[in-house]
């Protein structure tokens, strides 16, 4: 090989092998003693597989052959074949076949693709790092929004998410002409409770009263928490104004089962009023007024668990 | 069409055979079963009106398509593209290269999946094109591939754009451990290509009647 040529070579910014048809080496550049610490003088005139052990399998001799052969060109990657070289480096290789004077050789040209794989490397950790950071973000948004609109000691609806969702409801009722019931619930002599077993306790009996209050309605009816002891129950798509009885009923028959504090037994009762659209009015303001004014009523009557419809109050 | 189907057959037959040295070779590399054959083949002449990818393609062959080419010369000239599924791709890389899937990333590839898929298609493609040439005695002279990912309807337009007369499209299965890919090879030929491989397909047909 010419001066010139070896030049050329030995400037190329690659790995670079020329083999001849017995698969012995013909020329090593200067990159390739570099990167495989084996001189020219060591690897010329070998068999290519003696100075890269990798190249002893099958399939590299297969297509070698198949390049000499048929003229094709091959290529190797280096996600498929780490250790091509025995370094700690990534290398891609393409092998094909060259001419010269009626004289075939093979060309092996190595890439040097580390780069590549570090920058990957660092984009993947990166994209973990992100993906992590992202999932946190979303509980922590679930949770903020939990906050927002659920009552943190029951976890019923708070007012906020009342109010939205009674809105949403009442301008439903005013499209369809449809009747949307208000159940105002108080849990009396709460103050006695508090006072008698501790705040609590008291916080425990709100829990179970909101469960109680769930247990007892429909999948679409919402639950809230007014405040205190006091929570509200959005009925939509009622068919008739009596049947809040039904859910009243529902209610008292849930809560049968008395609370128990360690070993106390807590009897509580409670009072409900119901007022209505559009028979009470067309704000949700107006139609929580009748109802608590109901629930006073109902707190009035003798005995336990007594509710009274807004309709049974004189004007 | 007796006849036709006979050359069909030989046609087959020469598919099979590459696609089986590929998979064979395949299977070494990265030491995982894997199969792959050509159960049917159709081919389309331009002459016949527009190329519509939809009539020809099976339904799992949908959405982004990653598309891997080498272009032939010689006796035959033409350009060979292997075809998959670009969502499948994901779990056919990992599998080629050792790597566990990450959940985030998805239909993304680097160049480094690239160069697999390079890789792959290098191997497919060349045993199919050089087991043509070695099966009708041409030597031919082709290209690396060539890697690029398609919508179906910007691939459709580039087979109905690139100058090529007839095309030979080659349903292929690919089976890699228990992960089954549906995919096609679709082959563009000259007119003087076709005639030419119809000339061989019609001698080898006479030599089985001999």
């Amino acid at each position: 090989m010419n001066n010139l040529l070896n030049n050329v070579l030995n400037h190329i910014n690659e790995g670079i092998v020329i083999l001849d048809t017995n698969l012995e080496i013909y020329a090593w550049n200067r990159y390739m003693e570099v990167i495989t610490g084996i001189s020219r003088t060591t690897a010329k005139n070998n068999n290519i597989a003696t100075i890269l052990p990798a190249f002893n399998k099958n399939y590299f001799k297969k297509s070698m052959n198949d390049v000499i052969n048929s003229g094709c060109k091959m290529f190797f990657s280096a996600a498929m074949h780490r250790n091509l070289l025995d370094s700690k480096e990534y290398f891609n290789l393409k092998i094909s076949s060259l001419e010269s004077e009626n004289t075939k050789f093979l060309l092996l040209e190595f890439t040097n693709v580390t780069n590549q794989f570090v920058q990957i490397k660092r984009l993947k950790e990166y994209v973990s790092e992100l993906s992590t950071v992202n999932k946190k973000l979303k509980e922590k948004e679930k949770v903020i929004k939990k906050l927002a609109y659920y009552d943190e000691l029951t976890g019923v609806a708070n007012r906020t998410l009342f109010y939205e969702l009674a809105h949403r409801f009442m301008d439903n009722a005013k499209r369809n002409n449809s009747i949307l019931g208000l159940m105002f619930i108080d849990v009396d002599d709460f103050k006695n409770i508090n006072d008698t077993y501790g705040h609590e306790v008291g916080d425990k009996v709100l829990i179970q009263v909101a469960d109680i209050l769930k247990k007892a309605t429909r999948k679409n009816d919402v639950v809230a928490r007014h405040g205190g002891d006091e929570f509200l129950i959005l009925l939509p798509f009622i068919q008739n104004s009596s049947n809040y009885k039904i859910i009243a009923t529902r209610i008292i028959n849930t809560k049968n089962s008395i609370i128990d504090n360690e070993g106390n037994k807590i009897n509580i009762s409670l009072s409900m009023g119901i007022s209505f659209y559009p028979t009470d009015g067309n704000d949700i303001d107006k139609l929580i007024a009748k109802a608590d004014k109901a629930m006073y009523i109902a707190k009035g009557r003798r005995g336990r668990d007594n509710y009274c419809c807004s309709a049974c109050i004189c004007p | 069409m007796p006849n036709k189907d006979i050359k069909f057959d030989i046609l087959r037959e020469l598919f099979n055979i590459s696609v089986g040295k590929a998979a064979s070779m395949l299977s070494e590399i990265i030491d995982k079963r894997i199969i792959l054959n050509v159960p049917n083949i159709d081919v389309f002449d331009k002459e016949n009106g527009k190329f519509n990818i939809y009539d020809y393609f099976p339904e799992t062959l949908d959405g982004t398509l990653m598309v891997s080419s080498i272009c032939f010369q010689e006796k035959l000239s033409g350009k060979a593209n292997l075809i998959f599924p670009a969502e499948k791709m994901r779990t056919f890389i990992n599998l080629c290269s050792n790597e566990e899937q990450c959940e985030y990333e998805g239909q993304s590839f680097t160049d480094v999946d690239f160069d697999i898929i390079k890789e792959i298609g290098n191997i497919i493609l060349n045993a199919i094109i050089g087991e043509i040439g070695n099966g009708l005695d041409f030597r031919l002279n082709y290209t690396l591939p060539e890697v690029k990912v398609f919508t179906k309807i910007d691939f459709s337009r580039d087979i109905e754009n690139n100058g090529y007369d007839h095309i030979y499209i080659l349903y292929i299965t690919f089976l890699i451990d228990d992960t089954e890919i549906e995919g096609a090879v679709i082959v563009d030929l000259t007119l003087n290509s076709l005639n030419e491989l119809k000339k061989r397909l019609k001698q080898i047909e006479d030599d089985l009647y001999e």
